[in-house]
């Protein structure tokens, strides 16, 4: 069984109603709607980035559903991404930024992890005034208060 | 469009950062601020330290002299402005309140939203979920400038009257002049806790030797921890034997019942008899009877391996929904107690003795339906000829009334053997530490009859019968001529052992090789032992040869009944090669392979090996044992290679032989 996906700008996209189950909001619809052939409008998803959510749905189609970690633990790893995925990442910023976003409108937590990994690997190591010209991001802090932040966390900082 | 406009987004990149990370992007911008800081906040200290130091003490000890600070300048600000309807100082007069109430307006008004004016922690400790505390450095935090007096700008000239003034100047003068400060290190702490009202895990550490040390663990105790705390870890240095400490019996009466792990664990290695403390009443009422619902996992053990505390029992008692037990030693008055723990799964005794089997065995027969996991150490007074230990294990293991499903056991003979096979249906995880008597015979059995197992981790001591011989481990089927399907294919994950009687003629001496078969049949043999390797599909964990290696006597004089064909340096030669040509290629398919060790073994893997292995294992984090052979310079070019080309690679010398010693390794790890 197909299912009709409809991008932003109103392009169709024919996929498999398993590789679109990947996404827990298509999954929910299709469960409240039933059997039923009309399309699905995904009106915050462009045709591009649809395009390569679908290719990385069609790749994991038979991935078993991820149980969610009971654990509270807050450090995850980074460096485990599949090479596969790995590769699928490898595309500009904005197009990364686009995926994640979509990932999580689409609800698909292992696409959003793989993504937010990418991102934390992107950014680790960098420094403020780094990140912000990366990211063109304006500092609204006085100087005081990043003195203040800074006095403040360096229990944590390495010695 | 950025994500990093959307703090939803930010937020879910937290946990993939290190503390480095977190401490430079709090400093970005607001948004990054908020939605990092929880994470940076997190832990106290930070998780590196808690958990990737080598010299914890110290370590811990550094970064709390570094979060004192914080600690004090919050103390302070509280003094100077209590926020109302919170609990006094006691100094606080009703003038002072009335004066901070028009005090936090004024903060209020000029501050507007920023929230920066208000301490650290008293912003940031709601975030805190971990805590490690060691209490000897709270003992020395007051290092700042003796002798001087610190005498503070007026607070507010419009409301502040003189007598305020000297208030606050008295608690500072209090604070600062503090030359016996250790009377301040509880108050420190339970400020902490006021402060930190989310905390799960805490873990405190320190000793009771001296007076101030004893002053605080008994008002710790004698007050309580936070409700919140889910996990409490106390590890004590005790000049008292367990058995006459007055701190365990006011713990388990403090206990919250919102606890679910509590770990003591008590060194008193060098106490000495003391009656300190006759002070605390320990009777029955003491200790209350309210069951403790939500404990699950309780962990008491002392490395002097005295007694408990009688009261003891009565806290068994309240632990009803107990499912994990880790003692040092079992008790004859607790078997009785032991009926309230019909959840228990998990049990761990540190030191056993014929006695102590004895009173297992019993408390197996009477209570304890659910017990499936036992994990026995060793006595540290083992005795060498473990006739009588033996037999009681072997009652140990038949009064099991669940089905055992882990087992960890330091000692194996052929009676507990006999008892274990009957077990394979439920059997999930297997560790043997020393296993006279256990034939070949009975881990074919277990290898090949039990459906559910993960873990099979028996460490060979040389000279004995115990090990796998080759034959029994290819189990051909007679008619198909194929290797017999196992239960446990699919479910293997660890496998630990030695498979015998594979000589190489490539590198075994010939006067005591076996047998002599020429080179097309050993070839022949070491496929078949590959292929059925390969047939462990979610294999992690590949460790053949015998562990035992170094710590036995391996004098080549003395000819093994079993013939083990060693080198002069004690490595096994008959085993497999593990090389490209003799077959490791079979193991293409392993993907899930993380840790290969082959100290014991005279292989002979090179730079090829190692790539390959890399290249055909993408989740490979450890080759162990290239290092430690050195008569052949291949392994040390392997090695080389490994440590240049994949350096996240760990390569040391496997450390399983000691991490089932280390007492307080926290928790229950060896389950």
């Amino acid at each position: 069984m197909t299912v009709i996906l409809v991008s932003s700008d109103n392009q169709d996209f024919k996929v498999d109603k398993e590789v679109a189950e990947r996404s827990i909001l298509i999954k929910n619809m299709l469960e409240d709607v039933g059997e039923s052939d009309s399309p699905i409008p995904l009106p915050n998803v462009t045709s591009a980035v649809l395009t390569k959510v679908i290719e990385y749905c069609e790749h994991h189609r038979n991935d078993p559903v991820q149980v969610p970690e009971e654990t509270d633990d807050p450090r995850k790893r980074s460096n485990d991404i599949e090479e596969w995925d790995m590769k699928f990442m490898q595309v500009d910023q904005e197009m990364l930024f686009e995926i994640i976003l979509a990932a999580n409108y689409l609800d698909i937590k292992p696409l959003l992890d793989v993504g937010c990994k990418t991102v934390a690997n992107i950014i680790k190591g960098k420094t403020p005034e780094e990140i912000r010209k990366a990211f063109n991001i304006v500092n609204d802090f006085t100087p005081e208060e990043e003195a203040q932040i800074k006095k403040e966390n360096e229990w944590a900082e390495d010695r | 469009m950025s994500i990093f406009r959307i703090p939803e987004i930010i937020i879910l990149i937290g946990p993939y950062l290190s503390t480095e990370d977190l401490f430079r992007f709090c400093l970005v911008n607001k948004t990054w601020n908020a939605s990092f800081t929880p994470y940076l906040w997190r832990s106290l200290p930070s998780e590196r330290v808690v958990t990737h130091s080598y010299y914890p003490r110290i370590q811990l000890a550094e970064a709390w002299k570094r979060f004192l600070p914080l600690v004090e300048a919050d103390i302070l600000y509280e003094q100077r402005h209590p926020f109302p309807g919170e609990e006094g100082d006691g100094d606080n007069s009703s003038r002072n309140m009335n004066k901070n109430r028009n005090n936090d307006n004024n903060i209020s008004n000029s501050s507007g939203n920023n929230e920066l004016s208000l301490p650290a922690l008293s912003r940031n400790g709601r975030w805190i979920r971990t805590l490690v505390v060691y209490q000897p450095s709270l003992l020395r935090p007051y290092q700042p400038v003796r002798h001087q007096v610190t005498s503070l700008p007026p607070l507010d000239p419009s409301t502040t009257t003189t007598s305020t003034v000297d208030t606050t100047q008295v608690l500072r003068h209090r604070h600062h002049h503090n030359h016996n400060p250790q009377f301040a290190t509880p108050e420190l702490l339970l400020h902490l806790f006021k402060r930190c009202p989310n905390v799960r895990s805490f873990n405190l550490h320190g000793n009771d030797k001296s007076a101030a040390g004893y002053f605080f663990w008994k008002k710790i105790m004698t007050i309580g921890f936070p409700g919140s705390v889910q996990e409490l870890e106390i590890k004590l240095d005790s000049c008292v034997f367990m058995a006459e400490s007055t701190i365990l019996p006011l713990m388990f009466r403090q206990c919250s019942p919102g606890l679910q792990r509590l770990s003591i664990l008590m060194d008193d290695r060098n106490s000495r008899r003391q009656y300190r403390g006759a002070d605390v009443d320990t009777r029955q009422d003491d200790v209350g009877d309210k069951p403790l619902l939500a404990l699950k996992d309780l962990n008491m053990r002392s490395s002097g391996g005295s007694y408990y505390p009688s009261s003891t029992v009565r806290f068994l008692h309240r632990c009803v929904n107990l499912e994990a037990l880790a003692v040092t030693i079992l008790q004859p008055m607790w078997i009785p107690a032991m009926k309230a723990c019909d959840q228990l799964r998990r049990l761990k005794i540190d030191q056993i003795a014929e006695e102590q089997l004895s009173l297992l065995a019993k408390a197996l027969v009477n209570s304890l339906p659910s017990l499936d996991a036992l994990y026995l150490g060793r006595d540290s007074n083992f005795s060498w000829s473990p006739q009588p230990v033996e037999l009681a294990l072997a009652s140990v293991l038949s009064a099991g009334r669940a089905g055992w499903r882990s087992l960890n056991l330091p000692i194996c003979g052929k009676a507990s053997a006999d008892a274990l096979v009957k077990h394979c249906s439920t059997l999930e995880e297997l560790q043997l530490q020393r296993m006279d008597g256990v034939t070949g015979q009975h881990l074919y059995q277990i290898l090949s009859t039990s459906p559910w197992l993960v873990k099979f981790d028996v460490e060979v001591v040389q000279g004995t019968l115990a090990r796998i011989s080759a034959e029994d481990f290819i189990d051909l089927d007679p008619f198909t001529d194929a290797p017999t399907p196992w239960p446990c294919e699919s479910s293997l994950r660890v496998f630990r052992a030695r498979i015998g009687g594979v000589s190489r003629p490539a590198c075994a001496p010939s006067p005591r090789a076996p047998q002599a078969r020429s080179m097309v049949q050993e070839q022949d043999r070491q496929n078949k032992i590959y292929a059925r390797l390969a047939r462990f599909t979610h294999l992690e964990r590949l460790e053949l040869g015998a562990q035992g290696v170094w710590n036995t006597d391996y004098d080549n004089n003395n000819t093994s009944p079993y013939q083990e064909v060693k080198d002069n340096r004690g490595y096994h030669l008959d085993c497999l090669s593990m090389t490209l040509d003799s077959g490791l290629r079979i193991l293409e398919g392993l993907k899930k392979m993380r840790e290969v060790n082959v100290a014991s073994m005279a292989t002979k893997i090179g730079v090829r090996e190692v790539h390959w292995m890399t290249k055909s294992w993408p989740r490979l984090e450890a080759v162990k044992g290239l290092k430690n052979y050195d008569s052949s310079m291949s392994e040390d070019k392997a090695a080389r290679w490994l440590s240049g080309n994949h350096p996240h690679i760990r390569q040391e010398a496997s450390r399983d032989l000691n991490t089932w010693r280390e007492i307080g390794g926290g928790g229950n790890g060896g389950f």
